[in-house]
């Protein structure tokens, strides 16, 4: 039963998850549409049964957030050719093509430019664990692996952010766009 | 033994669930043990933890997107249809207290609430004196918000009385009734342009002959219940963007497909065609 008043526990999933959603949203259908698809969850939400779901919000909101994702990409693919920008796999803005200079950016840049060119069930874990705060059992709901194969994941992306943020002056200028 | 606990350790990946703290406890004791006699593992996790700090103040940051101030107002909305299903009252006034940023747009819009047609005299004159103060609080932007209170109507108030229909049962399924509401829902584009005059919803067509079919795997499962589905009707009367939002999963092919085959008389906003957003709801019940 909904009244008024609980429209606050959607107001406080909103301000807890619309960001981490908008993120995972955006790295599968790119920003344009991302709103778009975190809209739908959040109406979603308004139309689930709170007592049912409420003890799993997170792994929940992200689930749903992920069918409407793969909803679009199948209606765009539907729909016959795209333009590329709005690809799956050109979620990644093109000003970060891989081996771009990295030259003596702020560390943050570096982590984004780094992150953007990762395989994309790396960023999504990634996403998962450090923007959603999933725990691996969670992480492995939504994405529907084994935890077991959610932490060799997680393990080969740290170790891949780790690898590519190191001596960043030796890696400035490797490649050209 | 140790030999072996080195070399596995090096490219563990509880060396990340270690690190990000995800080992169940008696894992944990064992693993930190392990850690203790080697120096390169202990190392590994060090530097993996300072990877991950890197990337939580990362991810940490906005991302520059966000919904927008009427895609805010549309889940208000939506909440208040389902409080209207749900056969709660749901306050009109208050939800609109509930978004913090409180904004004298919105208590301006709070004025024309309550559900109030504009034909008596009185009701005029009180519309003519909110215009009046709207333009000399907030400029001709609110102003024409104002004049057309019905469209205040759409962005905040509980579902005007939709259209509700039971179709004619099925003679191959006698016992199964579809019942489905349409309640109006708020335009896609209620802030594209200022809205010049004031709109006609949809109108239903043939929805009452075109009722979902209740799949017979699930009747015999003894699976039903509302399924929700959110649609826009186009300008020229045809329904796109389906999508069911709630309710049971196996039922949703069944209602999609039998919204995607309605259709409607467009809304209408001076004559001229435009698109509209409405929901559905679509109850499967097994009648004994």
């Amino acid at each position: 039963m909904a009244n008024a008043h609980d429209f606050e526990w959607i107001q406080r999933a909103l301000r807890r998850y619309e960001q981490p959603l908008l993120r995972f949203a955006a790295q599968l259908v790119g920003r344009g549409q991302a709103a778009d698809i975190v809209q739908d969850t959040f109406l979603a939400l308004c139309h689930a049964e709170r007592a049912e779901i409420e003890d799993r919000l997170a792994p929940w909101l992200f689930i749903v957030c992920k069918n409407r994702a793969f909803d679009l990409l199948r209606e765009r693919r539907r729909l016959g050719p795209v333009d590329l920008l709005d690809d799956e796999q050109s979620a990644t803005p093109p000003e970060s093509h891989p081996l771009i200079h990295l030259e003596r950016r702020q560390s943050i840049d570096r982590v984004q430019a780094v992150m953007e060119q990762l395989p994309p069930k790396h960023r999504q874990v990634l996403i998962l664990k450090f923007s959603a705060g999933l725990s691996y059992k969670q992480i492995a709901e939504v994405m529907d692996l084994s935890v077991a194969h959610v932490g060799v994941l997680l393990h080969n992306a740290l170790k891949l952010m780790r690898d590519q943020l190191k001596e960043p002056e030796a890696r400035a200028c490797v490649g050209t766009r | 033994m140790r030999g072996d606990t080195m070399t596995r350790l090096h490219d563990d990946p509880r060396l990340t669930a270690y690190a990000l703290g995800e080992l169940d406890a008696e894992e944990e004791f064992q693993f930190g043990e392990a850690l203790l006699d080697d120096g390169a593992a202990r190392f590994e996790v060090e530097d993996i933890g300072r990877a991950a700090a890197l990337v939580r103040r990362e991810l940490a940051g906005p991302t520059g997107l966000g919904l927008s101030e009427e895609q805010k107002l549309q889940l208000q909305g939506e909440w208040q249809a389902r409080s209207a299903r749900d056969g709660v009252a749901g306050a009109p006034g208050n939800a609109l207290d509930v978004f913090e940023d409180r904004t004298p747009r919105h208590a301006l819009l709070a004025e024309f609430a309550r559900p109030k047609s504009l034909h008596g005299a009185r009701e005029r004159k009180r519309f003519a004196k909110a215009l009046v103060a709207a333009v000399l609080l907030h400029g001709t932007a609110a102003a024409a918000v104002v004049i057309f209170p019905s469209t205040a109507r759409e962005l905040l108030d509980e579902p005007q009385e939709g259209v509700a229909f039971a179709p004619r049962p099925s003679p191959e399924a006698p016992r199964v009734s579809v019942a489905i509401e349409l309640p109006p829902s708020l335009r896609t584009d209620t802030f594209a342009q200022p809205p010049l005059e004031p709109l006609l919803p949809p109108i239903a067509l043939n929805a009452a002959d075109l009722a979902p079919k209740y799949p017979a795997a699930a009747q015999r499962r003894g699976i039903g219940g509302t399924v929700v589905v959110i649609f826009d009707v186009l300008e020229d009367g045809s329904v796109a963007a389906a999508r069911a939002v709630s309710g049971p999963s196996v039922l949703f092919e069944s209602v999609i497909r039998a919204v995607e085959s309605w259709r409607f008389e467009p809304a209408r906003r001076g004559g001229k065609p435009v698109r509209y957003s409405m929901t559905a709801s679509v109850t499967f019940r097994l009648d004994a």
